[in-house]
């Protein structure tokens, strides 16, 4: 190994490790120093209030991308062409797209003079400021980090094993639900998991479109926000709660399987 | 029972045109893009023929004027190479899945009889990752059989099985498929196989039938390069002291 190949791995080998402390050190120190009074500033600017905000926004929002999501991401992996993939390309959007620049289109959208205002007027329905459009934001942002792995997991199923199932019988449909969804179960979970997290933490598409009422969209990540104004030590107490809020589901999806694989071998 | 097919199916830029008359184990041999799998397909109802007829015994699969039965109303049971379980599915409820009728204890009941007739009621319980090879193709077998089929399609059965294992499964394969007494097609790289499991022979290259019919008479006058390479191993049998996947197909 020549002089330059092992000074171009230093190098890398040091990059990589400061990133990943980067990465990891706010995180640890964040939970390392949050106290008990912290957690009880935080309780007096409404982080219970915010808990129940959040979990109810985000368990209705991951629900509408798993129902809408999971066809979709059917239909986007079995499938080819120019017409998927301008349907991917505009699934992957809000993945993209700042969340800013989602609050704001949804805003002009269905607020004031949106073009669907008038019809929305009709049910007597307003959408901008309600818990709706939290629920909306938290959608938008989310539906990719669901969308788009399922449809790579429903890809990876084979052709041959789902024409055996209809050929001992089963129709497409039974196939799709005894076959190709327990196929793709551990994708889904996790897809499922990186929904809700996204859904959970949105800020920016929120606070724009939804606005900052306690109570009713002041979700966690609101909470946040209001609470850095008057210091630090609520803010933290409050992040962590949400990292918690985000993360449980995750941790629940990569610790089911070792638990299985550990009851299996007793 | 019979089946007759008559039919042209288009894929891309490939072809595949037959007119045949089948009954009994038919073995499916051909090298790589023949048209073996295509066939299966067209059997099954996973590909559209452009044109053409396939009846099996009284029933109109498949008329270019109007019947397209889909793969489930078929009766036509395949299985494909990697054998179509699922991992995590218990045997007994792999078969199950393919009882048509009745309620959940009476599909359990003929699941267990199913799995009894390939030996296999041990592993009723037994996730089908956690199966050794051939009892999967066993497993395989008995999900084919529960389906109550009038065919049976085999794409490379014995492909995933190591050579000692393989003499075995191949000798078992062929009682089940001999006392299933129906119409089937087993494709394979084995003249051994062949051999053993099935009467006759269909040897397919580049989408056509170059030959079809007894075994014996398939190896008197071969017409390509392909089947003058496959005949003596068809004359000779290899004896089962040596590993039969001595043979090189064009398919490796």
């Amino acid at each position: 190994m020549d002089e330059g190949t092992t000074l171009m791995r230093a190098l890398g080998a040091a990059g990589g490790a400061l990133l990943v402390a980067l990465l990891a050190l706010p995180i640890a120190v964040l939970a390392l120093t949050v106290s008990a009074d912290d957690l009880a500033a935080a309780s007096a600017h409404g982080l219970g209030e915010a808990v129940r905000v959040s979990l109810g926004a985000s368990a209705v929002a991951t629900l509408l991308v798993a129902l809408g999501g999971t066809p979709l991401a059917w239909w986007l992996g079995r499938g080819a062409g120019a017409r998927h993939a301008a349907i991917e390309a505009l699934v992957r959007l809000p993945a993209i797209a700042p969340p800013a620049v989602a609050g704001v289109a949804l805003l002009v959208a269905l607020g004031p003079d949106g073009p669907l205002e008038h019809a929305l007027a009709a049910y007597d329905a307003r959408v901008p400021g309600t818990a709706s459009a939290v629920v909306l934001s938290q959608v938008w942002v989310a539906a990719p980090f669901y969308v788009l792995p399922l449809a790579g997991a429903f890809r990876g199923v084979d052709d041959e094993t789902l024409w055996a199932a209809r050929s001992v019988g089963a129709s497409g449909a039974r196939v799709f639900f005894r076959v190709a969804l327990p196929l793709a179960r551990p994708a889904l979970l996790a897809a499922l998991a990186m929904a809700w997290a996204r859904a959970v933490g949105e800020l920016g598409a929120t606070l724009i479109f939804a606005g900052d009422v306690a109570g009713v969209t002041r979700t966690l990540p609101l909470a946040v926000l209001r609470a850095a104004g008057d210091g630090l030590g609520p803010a933290r107490a409050t992040a962590l709660v949400l990292f918690a809020l985000a993360l449980a589901p995750f941790l629940l999806v990569r610790l089911a399987p070792l638990a299985r694989a550990l009851g299996a071998r007793r | 029972m019979t089946l007759r097919a008559q039919f042209t199916v288009a894929r891309g830029d490939f072809t595949l045109a037959l007119d045949l008359e089948l009954e009994g184990v038919t073995a499916v041999m051909g090298p790589r893009g023949a048209g073996k799998t295509t066939l299966l397909y067209a059997l099954l109802g996973a590909v559209r023929p452009r044109e053409g007829k396939i009846v099996l015994g009284a029933r109109t699969l498949f008329d270019e004027r109007g019947v397209d039965l889909p793969p489930e109303e078929r009766h036509v049971a395949y299985v494909p190479r990697g054998l179509g379980l699922r991992p995590d599915e218990r045997a007994l409820e792999a078969v199950a899945f393919a009882r048509r009728r009745g309620s959940a204890r009476e599909r359990r009941s003929a699941a267990l009889d199913h799995l009894g007739a390939v030996e296999l009621v041990g592993a009723s319980d037994l996730r089908a990752s956690k199966l050794a090879p051939e009892d999967r193709l066993g497993v395989a077998f008995a999900r084919a059989m529960a389906s109550e089929p009038r065919l049976l399609l085999f794409d490379d059965p014995l492909g995933g099985l190591d050579p000692a294992a393989r003499a075995d499964a191949r000798r078992r394969l062929a009682d089940w498929l001999h006392g299933a007494r129906l119409p089937a097609l087993v494709v394979t790289d084995e003249p051994a196989d062949a051999l053993e499991i099935a009467p006759s022979l269909l040897v397919l290259e580049a989408g056509r039938a170059v030959a079809h019919g007894p075994l014996e008479e398939v190896a008197v006058q071969p017409s390509t390069e392909f089947l003058a390479a496959l005949m003596p191993a068809l004359i000779e049998p290899p004896s089962f002291s040596v590993p039969p996947s001595t043979f090189v197909s064009e398919d490796e």
